[in-house]
């Protein structure tokens, strides 16, 4: 509309939606409004309702909502679901509504020709003024159009209320409906404010449910391009994932204690805090023992430590801790630990995801410890888990969280990584194995570290023992080869005393 | 004899406004039988009105009395309007004895 402007890179608003300042790289332009656009069920009643509670918990701007579908009295029982105390804001003067609803009294209700829409302008102005607003949220244009058939008039009372709104240095998110998910925009309303427009959309994937959103795009400044995965969750609302890594990421250095008797020598000191470590064993090699050591190792040093469990119940990980000498209650009571306990199957992978950050963000965690990736990955489409697991190591790199997941074997010897799994892999920072191995026809399990991103570790293979408090990693096997092959053979005695000649043990 | 109350609804004094007034007058005046009265609200003046009755369009005619509300917005035909609004038979519609 302003085609005229030259303006560079305007103010942003950041609007506090989880994840959804990070992809537009810092909110809504300010003073300027934006369309909201999806089909029924997508989530933009959600995102203007959002966009106003978050206002004004977070930035102390106070906000307006203008309903045209439902009233306002249902809008008030609706939010409560998310925590948001908008009466109690009503009250204190910093959130209006502008009911323009049809009301249920309005059954008999004639519309004929030649109306005017201005008075909607006057009662959104007013509204504005005498609440102070920084925020308008408009929902939605569709209902206005099915309500008043004439789309001149409703695009006319649009666009003069969004120039007075931006006149007056107010943010608008203005919703829209969609009937079809491939079309972008309505037509006969697509000339509206569209200098910046974001589209949800609610799609079944794989039989799965799937949201995303993306910006298409946003008047003179930069966004990131494509579809981000969101979920609405009850306490948090509307977040986004982002789905990248940051890459300005300050280098590791600070390397942290595992708990694990013998393993920080092999990780040259300990692995690095906010790194990403994966755990890949067969079944009964102990990768949930591993985990879990770590895990108690943080709250033992006063690190809240998240433990994510697909596997077991809450019971059955405390039990398997009991000999450790933690009272678990007691850390679970003063918030350094905190079990995240579901079926897989149970949430989409992005609702985990949220769930998870929730947890995490709601004890400070300094580890977060998952078991298992495999159990996950079987519970849904690939392409959601992949973005599942780049969302929670892009989560734990931004918060400085160390992270450790583990995943299945499914031969019980041997060094496969599971194609599935590869994904996990070239994420994390450090892989640790533990397998089974035959030597001289008898089973052993062996640790070994086969990678560590930024330090130097033990190439050896060791073994391990559990007992009944916990994991400790033994000596060397050197007299054995092909360990990581599953097909093991012994070196003659000579042999092996010439190669520990070479390769003195540290 | 049945009494009527209207409010109607504009936004300032426009030639609008005063055609709706002057049409449902009119229209009033026509019926046997009927008082009524009409009530001007200027939501201009008293956006807050607006708020309370929840008026996105003018001009908007409720008919407050009888119940129940019958909202009209916009223009319609006299006849449409009669109609809508429920009003008797006009005094030219015959079988009325003089």
């Amino acid at each position: 509309m302003s085609g005229t402007e030259t303006r560079q890179e305007l103010p942003r608003l950041a609007t506090g939606l989880r994840g959804f300042d990070e992809i537009s790289y810092g909110g809504l332009p300010a003073a300027s409004s934006t369309v909201v656009s999806g089909s029924v069920g997508s989530g933009k009643t959600v995102f203007a309702l959002q966009f106003l509670a978050e206002g004004i918990r977070q930035h102390d701007q106070p906000g307006v909502f203008v309903t045209f579908g439902e009233p306002a009295e249902k809008m008030r029982r609706f939010v409560v679901e998310f925590g948001w105390d908008v009466p109690a804001w009503e009250s204190e003067g910093r959130w209006t509504f502008v009911d323009a609803s049809p009301g249920v009294e309005d059954s008999a209700v004639i519309v004929g020709e030649h109306y005017d829409l201005t008075v909607l302008l006057h009662r959104i102005a007013s509204a504005v003024q005498r609440t102070g607003a920084k925020r308008v949220a408009i929902d939605s244009i569709g209902v206005l159009l099915s309500r008043f058939g004439d789309v001149e008039a409703v695009r006319d009372v649009i666009i003069r209320t969004t120039a007075e709104l931006d006149r007056l240095g107010v943010t608008t998110v203005i919703t829209l409906s969609r009937d079809d998910e491939r079309e972008p925009m309505r037509v006969g309303v697509e000339e509206l404010v569209v200098d910046n427009v974001v589209l949800l959309r609610n799609s079944s994937v794989e039989e799965s449910r799937r949201r995303t959103l993306e910006v298409l795009k946003l008047r003179g400044t930069r966004h990131r391009q494509g579809c981000f995965p969101f979920v609405i969750d009850r306490t948090r609302g509307l977040v986004v994932i982002p789905l990248s890594v940051r890459l300005d990421q300050p280098a590791m250095s600070h390397r942290i204690a595992s708990g694990i008797d013998g393993f920080d020598e092999m990780t040259g000191g300990g692995l690095f805090q906010s790194s990403v470590t994966l755990v890949s064993g067969s079944t009964g090699t102990g990768k949930t023992t591993f985990v879990l050591q770590f895990a108690l190792a943080g709250a033992d040093a006063g690190e809240p430590v998240v433990v994510v469990g697909f596997e077991e119940s809450r019971e059955q990980l405390v039990r398997g801790m009991a000999g450790w000498g933690h009272d678990i209650p007691a850390l679970e009571a003063s918030g350094m630990l905190r079990f995240v306990i579901d079926y897989p199957e149970v949430r989409t992978f992005e609702e985990h995801l949220v769930r998870i950050q929730g947890a995490a963000d709601d004890i400070g965690a300094s580890r977060v410890v998952l078991d298992s990736m495999t159990s996950l990955r079987r519970s849904g489409p690939t392409r959601s888990f992949n973005e599942f697991a780049i969302g929670l190591t892009a989560y734990l790199k931004d918060r400085e969280i160390s992270g450790m997941m583990t995943t299945g074997q499914a031969s019980l010897v041997g060094s496969e990584v599971r194609a599935t799994e590869e994904h996990v892999s070239a994420l994390s920072d450090a892989i640790v194995l533990l397998r089974y191995v035959e030597v001289y026809g008898e089973i052993r399990r062996v640790v070994a570290v086969l990678k560590q991103r930024g330090s130097g570790h033990d190439k050896a293979i060791r073994e391990y023992s559990i007992t009944g408090d916990g994991m400790h990693i033994g000596a060397a096997l050197r007299t054995t080869t092909g360990l990581m092959s599953g097909r093991t053979s012994q070196l003659d005695a000579l042999e092996s005393a010439r190669v520990s000649e070479m390769f003195p043990e540290p | 004899m049945t009494s009527y109350r209207f409010r109607l609804y504009v936004l300032g004094e426009t030639a609008r406004a005063h055609s709706a007034l002057e049409q449902l007058r009119a229209l009033c005046d026509s019926r046997r039988d009927t008082t009524y009265d009409i009530e001007v609200v200027d939501v201009h003046a008293h956006p807050e009105v607006a708020d309370d009755a929840r008026i996105v369009a003018t001009p908007t005619l409720d008919r407050v009395e009888p119940p129940p509300l019958v909202r009209v917005i916009g223009d319609l035909s006299s006849d449409q309007l009669a109609r809508a609004l429920e009003l008797p038979p006009g005094h030219n519609s015959g079988g009325r004895p003089t």
